[in-house]
């Protein structure tokens, strides 16, 4: 296949990837909350 | 005795230490081979996701390009296979893309088990710091989980986007595909193949892209929603309205390029059909001419489309304005639709003439091949009314030059007629739905002679209808008004166009039963000048 990749296919790739990292940002704000964070730490036994 | 001590001694010190361990080191470092396992098993997933969506080198899933598209998709509810176009992502490259990172992130996770056992197993030592293998068993169990647990929230978020993306994308389609059938069918678009032999009619054409491709189902779809990407890389738009402005149309069924503007303007199908020699073909010149005339005096306008067409219209302009003789049509072949296209207050038209020879009119075989019967607005019949023995029978002596001056048509018009609504009906069409125009041609040789002394330039539909019966058509008139949903007649000459110094077709003018037809399809033209009052 020499014509390049639909462009649309790229849009749908950065929506699904901004998306993903969007729901990691999401995940590791909710982790660095203090209570969360002292929570872990105190799991770890270092807290 | 001394070695029972010796390996009691090598027991307790051995159990000490595996305590030691689990005590010392396992027990404080399992918080820490849990929580990195869940940091590594919700990281895992997420990076090969990414990866895989950025195409990043091995991660990069196989892209789903136009040849895929037959194995990847569903199949068409036509007679074609998919069209040579790229797939929307949503309905191939995404699954490819997700299945794609699911297999990364399970090899991950597969080759850490394997090299895993596969280091325990090589050796049995290894078995003896059991305690300390606790750790990176546990970790690796956390490990797993979590990759399980993170993969399934992340495919059900992004299942979840697409889906809502999947929603979007049928609402388009069903308004792209609303709209663009709902404006074709109020404007009574068909896109016809005037070629001979074929004379297929359907709502949508096939449409060729400028590489050579022919796709022969545009809509919006699985294909792409406002535009489809051709495997050439064209952009093509997804709707006829559209596609009808750049591209070539072509036919589901020979594949031959239809008339521009084919399935777009209102497509009206006029076939002619009657006897041998009855003088259908220069009804459709004759009448192809008034009819321009009058167009034009009405504000409309009338061209032939195609060059074929244009060569017929040349002709038929020829053949009208120097009396010349009309040829005989070609018996050995079937016609091929002659389209002119109509402009009338506002309204754009595609009429197609079908005037074949009247050998195929004589008998069933013959008429098979004449597809477009079956799917015309309404049909025009040519009856010569020197083939009706009546009349011919009352012309001898002097008046029998008048006669053969006329050459009328062999065959008993009632024949012809039967043999063509029998297979009409015989193939189900629905004929009570059609209006039928009975032209009695050669009125310019009839008027004035003794058996048509009850008629006059003037007569109407009731008039002549009343003088056919009187001629013993009974059978074939109550044949049509029971076979056809209208039934209209005219007198019509076809030596001239039939039309005033200002274009108006006048009563007996070959243009007359096309008007009315175009008129029974939803094109009115005025028929008649408005009185100009002083």
């Amino acid at each position: 296949m020499s014509t390049p990749i639909p462009p649309h296919y790229l849009g749908f790739r950065i929506v699904l990837v901004v998306v993903l990292l969007a729901a990691l940002a999401g995940a590791a704000w909710w982790v660095v909350r203090p209570e969360v964070l002292a929570e872990i730490l105190t799991f770890l036994g270092v807290g | 005795m001394l070695v029972a001590i010796g390996v009691l001694i090598g027991i307790v010190l051995y159990a000490f230490a595996c305590g030691f361990a689990l005590f010392w080191v396992v027990g404080p470092g399992m918080p820490f081979a849990l929580v990195a396992g869940v940091a590594v098993g919700v990281l895992l997933p997420l990076v090969v996701l990414v990866g895989t969506l950025l195409r990043v080198d091995r991660f990069a899933a196989p892209t789903v390009t136009p040849f895929d598209v037959r194995e990847r998709l569903p199949k068409t509810g036509t007679n074609f296979e998919r069209d040579g176009a790229w797939p929307n992502y949503l309905f191939a490259q995404s699954r490819t893309d997700l299945g794609t990172a699911v297999e990364h992130t399970t090899n991950v996770v597969n080759r850490m088990w394997t090299r895993t056992t596969a280091w325990v197993r090589g050796g049995s030592v290894v078995l003896l710091f059991w305690p300390l293998l606790l750790l990176p068993l546990v970790g690796a169990i956390t490990l797993t989980l979590a990759a399980v647990a993170t993969a399934i929230a992340a495919y059900a978020l992004l299942g979840v986007v697409l889906a809502v993306a999947w929603l979007g994308w049928l609402l388009v389609v069903g308004v792209l595909r609303g709209v663009d059938l709902g404006v074709r069918q109020l404007r009574r678009a068909r896109a016809t193949c005037h070629h001979a032999g074929c004379n297929h009619r359907s709502m949508l054409p096939a449409y060729r892209c400028r590489c050579g491709v022919v796709h022969h189902d545009i809509r919006a779809g699985r294909q792409g929603a406002f535009v489809r990407r051709c495997e050439c890389d064209h952009l093509i738009p997804t709707t006829v309205l559209q596609a009808a402005a750049g591209l070539v149309p072509v036919c589901q069924n020979c594949n031959r390029e239809l008339r521009v503007g084919a399935a777009v303007l209102t497509d009206v199908l006029v076939p002619v059909f009657g006897p041998a020699s009855a003088g259908k073909t220069r009804l459709v010149l004759a009448g192809m001419v008034a009819l321009g005339r009058h167009l034009r005096a009405v504000g409309g306008s009338l061209r032939p489309v195609g060059p074929e067409s244009e060569a017929t219209f040349s002709e038929a302009t020829t053949v009208v304005e120097s009396g010349r003789q009309t040829t005989k049509t070609d018996a050995s072949q079937p016609p091929a639709g002659v389209t002119v296209r109509l402009s009338v207050a506002r309204r754009k038209v595609l009429l197609h003439l079908f005037d074949a020879a009247g050998e195929f009119f004589s008998n069933r075989e013959q008429n098979s091949e004449l597809p477009f019967l079956g799917d015309a607005q309404g049909l025009v019949f040519v009856l010569d009314p020197f083939s009706v023995p009546a009349v011919a029978d009352d012309l001898h002596g002097a008046l029998a030059p008048r006669l053969s001056r006329a050459q009328p048509a062999r065959m008993h018009p009632e024949q012809s007629y039967l043999v063509t609504v029998q297979w009409l009906r015989d193939q189900g069409v629905a004929l009570t739905r059609k209006p039928l125009a009975v032209a009695v041609v050669k009125a310019d040789l009839l008027l004035g002679l003794p058996p048509a002394a009850d008629l006059n330039v003037d007569a109407e539909s009731g008039e002549i209808e009343t003088w056919l019966r009187e001629k013993g058509l009974d059978n074939l008139l109550d044949g049509a008004a029971r076979d056809f949903g209208e039934v209209r007649f005219f007198l019509v000459s076809s030596l001239e166009a039939g039309t005033d110094v200002d274009g108006w077709a006048d009563r007996t003018s070959p243009a007359r039963p096309l008007l009315w037809l175009l008129g029974r399809s939803g094109v009115a033209v005025a028929e008649q000048k408005v009185p100009v009052t002083p």
